[in-house]
């Protein structure tokens, strides 16, 4: 069989074939990992870099907004936000307007593996870190935009944290009066709603904004960055795994990089193949002519 | 690994292999998996709004005696009246609300973030060195090219319809760059998820790591 | 009930909502600001049903198919049935939305369909990459080197072996399709600011009035 046989042969390949070539070329590396060494991209050193410069016990405003799918493109780099957050010695609010699940999706999945306890009792010894003094959870404010406005004009229309302890009754939540009093939101993003954080929260009170995103916006949010409205970006498993490197705590991003490897040269090898089968036929139907 | 979880971990196992045989064929296993999916995603978005709804707005009414919230309450069930076609106009003023307060919100500042901050970033020289301006150029081109684009209502005649194909064509061209990087990066954030998964099929189930 | 009522008050509660909401940005009156503070709260609350609307319709519709016992659907329309109502259920056990059962239905039956299915793209995006990102025009031709030089750039083993390709893929992203996405953000800038105006003056009344 010639050559160009062979390569319209594989342009036009059932699908279950390289279906099963993606499976086998993810779960090789993962069972066996290769190790290799993880470039460091700007967007994540410069979040990493404006993380560091903040001083100790400045007030950090997680956007809890987090789903189910978004395990591995959001929660490893939220984990290893937090962990630095922790070593940094700052504090931090957390508060959901958009996606009342992630109260349940991130308590064992992302605060227990960062080491910051979902139970307000907890926290004391064990972790390092005492709630209502060090951390609090404000729960689920439901209204998207309407409710990052209702906050930023009047923090305790929240009355209450996720626990039901009043306001008035957490340390925390009196150091709190308008947006101003954090020194960085970072915002998870995993349904592109980081222009409604930055109407609402940056161009009136000026917050700066770390973004932890899909990698479907990755490439949609750099001109965000450009600008200066992102002091940084971290989107699916690559920017985790380089964050987890910059923080010196490899967890599973870093373990999975290998699997991003080999799949993407796949993709790679697999749109030459296309196209040069492609330009092949294109020449040969023309010579038929 | 308690019972609950135990059992839990087997249930998910099978889930994610169910939703994995659409792969090969669609079948019913897939479908009734995906069903399943379907209701318990619509309850959990209803279970934690209502229990918000409980401790922003009942709770201060019925324990403090806070009657204003009696007026978003019923707003609210007025909301309601939606499930039947016939009578679903009392909807229409927690909807009108929910819009006004919308378009309010996001009008009064998306200039100021979208566009005023945009074109301030679009025509700054990036570095003074002949990449750095080649760069600026292309920023600036592609910039007016992508606008050009979208704008369906002016239909130039004459000489000018010329150089506006051109500009439009240009800033098909880019927006085309700006889809191909937005595809490379999406493979790479669904690969992050199916990675996700292979690991918790692979290390967290049958312990191969 | 009148078209005064059902039509005109709604699409005036819009328009004094909306402007009032706008100026309040504007104009720093105290009266202003505790009103706005006021109705982004009570947005909040009704929101709330908004998300409840959702389950209450699914459960009205698919119930009706189960009655019925509906050819071919009536047992996906069980199950959902049956997920609406387990997961109600232990949302509102106390400690309303803490309680185990919740969580272990999150955990056990919501996430791993959830997190397979949207994984799943995976598998038909990489399939796309040889049936139909080709080069056949110059359009087409822009998208495929663009994507092409993304997948290398964010593909360790690739970078390693040519650093170039994070050069080329940096510079792809920052510039032409940084241009591109800055050209839809510039037109949905003006876009909302636009269909805002259409809606204040009652030219665009679709989401009020259901096309009357």
């Amino acid at each position: 069989m010639s050559s160009q046989d062979w390569l319209t042969r594989i342009s036009k390949l059932d699908a279950r074939v390289v279906f099963t070539l993606i499976f086998i070329l993810m779960i090789i590396p993962l069972v066996s990992p290769m190790g290799l060494p993880i470039p460091i991209s700007k967007e994540v050193q410069s979040a990493f870099n404006f993380v560091e410069s903040l001083p100790k016990g400045s007030i950090v405003y997680f956007g809890n907004e987090y789903n189910a799918p978004a395990w591995m493109e959001l929660g490893p780099s939220y984990v290893a936000v937090l962990k630095h957050l922790k070593t940094r010695g700052l504090r931090f609010v957390f508060l959901t307007s958009f996606y009342g699940e992630a109260l349940t999706a991130t308590d064992g999945m992302i605060k227990v593996r960062a080491g910051v306890s979902t139970n307000p009792k907890l926290g004391v010894e064990e972790l390092g870190l005492v709630y209502g003094k060090d951390f609090v959870d404000l729960g689920y404010l439901p209204g998207g935009e309407s409710a990052l406005a209702a906050f930023a004009a009047n923090p305790k229309v929240v009355k209450t944290d996720r626990y039901g302890n009043a306001w008035d009754s957490i340390p925390l939540c009196q150091d709190i009066k308008t947006p101003k009093d954090f020194a960085l939101c970072v915002q998870l993003d995993p349904g592109a709603h980081l222009p409604e954080y930055l109407r609402q929260f940056q161009e009136t009170y000026g917050l700066p904004f770390i973004t932890i995103t899909y990698g479907v916006t990755k490439s949609a949010y750099i001109p965000y960055i450009i600008s200066g409205q992102l002091k940084g970006m971290m989107a699916a498993i690559d920017s985790a795994a380089q964050y987890e490197q910059l923080i010196k705590k490899p967890a599973e991003a870093s373990a999975g990089m290998d699997a991003v490897s080999t799949s993407h040269m796949l993709a790679a090898a697999l749109m030459i193949i296309g196209n040069v089968a492609f330009f092949v036929e294109k020449q040969r139907g023309k010579g038929k002519h | 690994m308690s019972l609950p979880d135990t059992i839990g971990m087997w249930i998910a196992v099978f889930g994610t292999l169910a939703c994995w045989s659409f792969l090969y064929k669609d079948n019913r296993v897939f479908h009734a998996v995906e069903s399943l999916f379907i209701g318990t995603a619509a309850a959990y978005q209803m279970v934690y709004a209502l229990d918000a709804v409980r401790t922003i707005a009942i709770d201060p009414l019925v324990l403090k005696g806070q009657i204003v919230y009696v007026i978003p309450l019923v707003l609210g069930f007025l909301y309601l009246a939606r499930v039947h076609p016939k009578f679903s106009w009392p909807s229409r003023y927690p909807i009108a609300l929910l819009i006004g307060v919308g378009f309010g919100l996001a009008t009064r500042t998306v200039l100021q973030v979208n566009l005023l901050r945009q074109i301030a970033s679009a025509v700054t020289i990036i570095s003074s060195d002949p990449m750095g301006l080649f760069s600026t150029l292309v920023t600036v081109a592609g910039t007016l090219g992508g606008v050009a684009y979208f704008l369906f209502t002016y239909q130039p005649k004459g000489g000018q319809e010329r150089i506006f194909r051109t500009v439009t064509r240009f800033g098909r061209i880019i927006l085309m760059v700006a889809f191909g990087a937005m595809y490379g990066n999406t493979i790479l954030g669904r690969a992050s998820l199916l990675i996700g998964r292979l690991q918790f099929i692979l290390w967290d189930f049958l312990h191969l790591r | 009930m009148s078209a005064f009522m059902k039509r005109d008050v709604p699409l005036l509660i819009v328009t004094v909502v909306g402007v009032t909401v706008m100026a309040e940005y504007f104009f720093a009156i105290k009266q202003l600001a505790d009103g706005v503070k006021t109705l982004t709260e009570w947005v909040s609350i009704i929101f709330g049903f908004t998300l409840a609307l959702g389950a209450i319709n699914m459960v009205i519709i698919n119930s009706r198919y189960v009655i019925r016992r509906a050819k071919e659907r009536w047992f996906d329309s069980l199950l959902i049935v049956v997920g609406v109502v387990a997961v109600t259920i232990a949302g509102f056990i106390p400690p309303f939305t803490r309680h185990w059962t919740l969580k272990w239905l999150y955990d056990y039956i919501y996430t791993p369909p959830a997190g397979t299915l949207y994984g799943m793209l995976t598998f038909y995006m990489i399939s796309a990459a040889y049936r139909a990102v080709k080069a056949r025009n110059l359009e087409s031709a822009a998208f495929t080197l663009s994507a092409f030089f993304l997948v290398m750039k964010n593909a360790p083993i690739a970078v390693s072996a040519w650093r170039g390709f994070t050069d080329i893929g940096i510079w792809i992203s920052d510039v032409p399709a940084a241009a591109g996405w800055r050209a839809f953000y510039i037109g949905a800038a003006i876009g909302t600011v636009a269909l805002t105006m259409r809606t204040f003056l009652w030219r665009e009344r679709g989401a009020i009035t259901g096309g009357e």
